[in-house]
């Protein structure tokens, strides 16, 4: 049962692919231009997207936090958005912090920028965009395998090592994944990803037997200062 | 199989991929499949919940709400148990299949209240119900270039708050989202919430005055407006991304 009108306004399902980003740019423009000269469309829309909000903080409390949502919303193509995040990935830059208290649980995601995006420009590398589309998926089998065939340097290997690292561990290979990351100076590593990655290297040690730095590395998630204050 | 009409919903298939990414993550690792999942049924089922909430007519939206919460975890288990699966189903029969449960949600509520409201007698009366759009007026012309003087200005003065304080804001006012669940999706304090979006008004105020709109009220337009750049990037990671960015910078 579809709940489309021929009036052109906005129906509860269009609204619905309107908050979840399904609607081809086209369609999307056209919607909003309507909504933004007709009340009470707009507000229906406002609706829908308050409900949504909700949602994904439900969402993150429900299924713990990190990168829960990127694959529910399919952000639309803000490369800006994307480039400076996967820049502030491959500089690294030194800022620590934690971004919220960790909740024990088996596996946490690292953030994903949309598939086929480029580091940097100019710096791309086929199986490392083809591995981050994977791992966005959570296609975890290809997501390695084209990760594993990345070459890279820099930043942008740091990034390849972390990804693999979370992979491994979430295809139950422990002693691999903590082979990877402990070859990187997370305290280096950028958030969002830091708190994500530091994660899982103290998922890494417990899962090897090694719980007095699992614990240690746990104490220090805990302690460390909330920056965003 | 017959070709779907233009505005015909798009989230079925979103739900359909998101289903079987669940499906193919191993258990130990599928809270973020889980999550994924979840949130599409929940927009879904909202959807649906609205377009039949006539059923039930003091049904408020946190009755909805609460319907689409629950449901969507119903699904979920069913999904995760392969009780049910979209996969090899067509978009249509997923948004059935979508819209009987939350009828059902809602003839359970009814029930519940004990005051159900006879459906339409057929599918002409249900195209009438479900095709009001009540009180969708247009604006006259005056209206329009008041509101847009308004919008204009306003996107202006909040092009000048820090990102950061930009999205929080608009999450707390026009989304209504609380501080709780703003600082959830964002990582950060709830207090730290509050003093954002108060430092913010108090900027916003100053640069709407300084253009002439002091006291003015919100004009029709402008959610929509600003909702695609400010209120439709709400993931994790592009908040986080973004709080990164403008952490030294915030009003």
């Amino acid at each position: 049962m579809s709940d489309t009108n021929p009036t052109n306004h906005l129906s509860e399902a269009r609204c619905a692919d309107l908050v979840l980003l399904t609607l081809a740019p086209n369609a999307r423009d056209e919607a909003l231009a309507h909504a933004r000269a007709c009340p009470a469309c707009e507000e229906r829309l406002r609706l829908h997207a308050a409900v949504h909000a909700r949602a994904l903080a439900q969402g993150v409390r429900r299924f713990g936090s990190g990168d829960r949502s990127s694959r529910v919303l399919a952000l639309p193509p803000r490369p800006w958005l994307w480039l400076t995040a996967a820049a502030a990935l491959v500089a690294a830059l030194m800022l620590p912090r934690l971004m919220s208290t960790p909740i024990r649980e088996p596996q946490r995601w690292l953030p994903t920028p949309d598939a086929g995006i480029a580091l940097r420009e100019g710096e791309t590398d086929p199986h490392f965009s083809a591995g981050l589309a994977a791992y966005a998926r959570r296609d975890l089998l290809l997501a390695r395998r084209e990760l594993e065939a990345a070459k890279l340097s820099g930043g942008a290997e740091t990034a390849r090592q972390l990804y693999l690292g979370n992979i491994l561990l979430a295809l139950d290979e422990p002693e691999s994944a903590l082979r990877l990351l402990q070859r990187i100076d997370l305290l280096n590593v950028p958030e969002p990803w830091q708190e994500e990655a530091l994660w899982s290297l103290q998922l890494a040690y417990r899962r090897t037997g090694q719980e007095k730095r699992a614990d240690s590395l746990l104490r220090t998630l805990h302690s460390r200062p909330d920056t965003t204050r | 199989m017959l070709p779907q009409p233009p505005d015909f919903p798009r989230w079925p298939e979103l739900l359909a991929r998101n289903s079987a990414e669940l499906a193919a993550v191993p258990p130990a690792a599928r809270d973020g499949a889980r999550a994924a999942l979840w949130i599409v049924l929940h927009a879904a089922l909202f959807a649906s919940l609205r377009a039949q909430a006539h059923r039930v007519p003091a049904a408020s939206r946190e009755d909805l709400e609460d319907i689409a919460s629950s449901k969507a975890l119903e699904i979920l288990t069913r999904a995760e148990e392969g009780v049910w699966t979209p996969a090899g189903r067509s978009a249509h029969e997923i948004e059935g299949f979508v819209a009987r449960v939350a009828r059902n949600g809602l003839v359970d509520l009814a029930r519940r209240r004990g005051r159900e409201v006879a459906p339409p007698f057929d599918e002409e009366g249900w195209s009438d119900r479900l095709g009001e759009v009540p009180g969708a007026v247009g604006l006259s012309p005056d209206d329009r270039t008041a509101a847009n003087e308004f919008v204009v200005a306003l996107t202006e003065c909040a092009a000048g708050l820090a990102p950061r304080s930009r999205a929080v804001w608009f999450q707390r006012v026009f989304l209504e989202v609380t501080s709780r669940d703003i600082a959830e999706l964002w990582g950060v304090r709830p207090a730290h919430v509050d003093v954002l979006v108060q430092r913010a008004r108090t900027a916003l105020r100053a640069c709407m005055a300084s253009k002439g709109h002091d006291g003015a009220e919100p004009q029709p337009g402008l959610f929509a407006a600003l909702w695609p750049t400010l209120g439709s990037t709400m993931t994790r990671a592009g908040q986080r991304t973004q709080a990164r960015e403008d952490e030294r910078s915030d009003v």
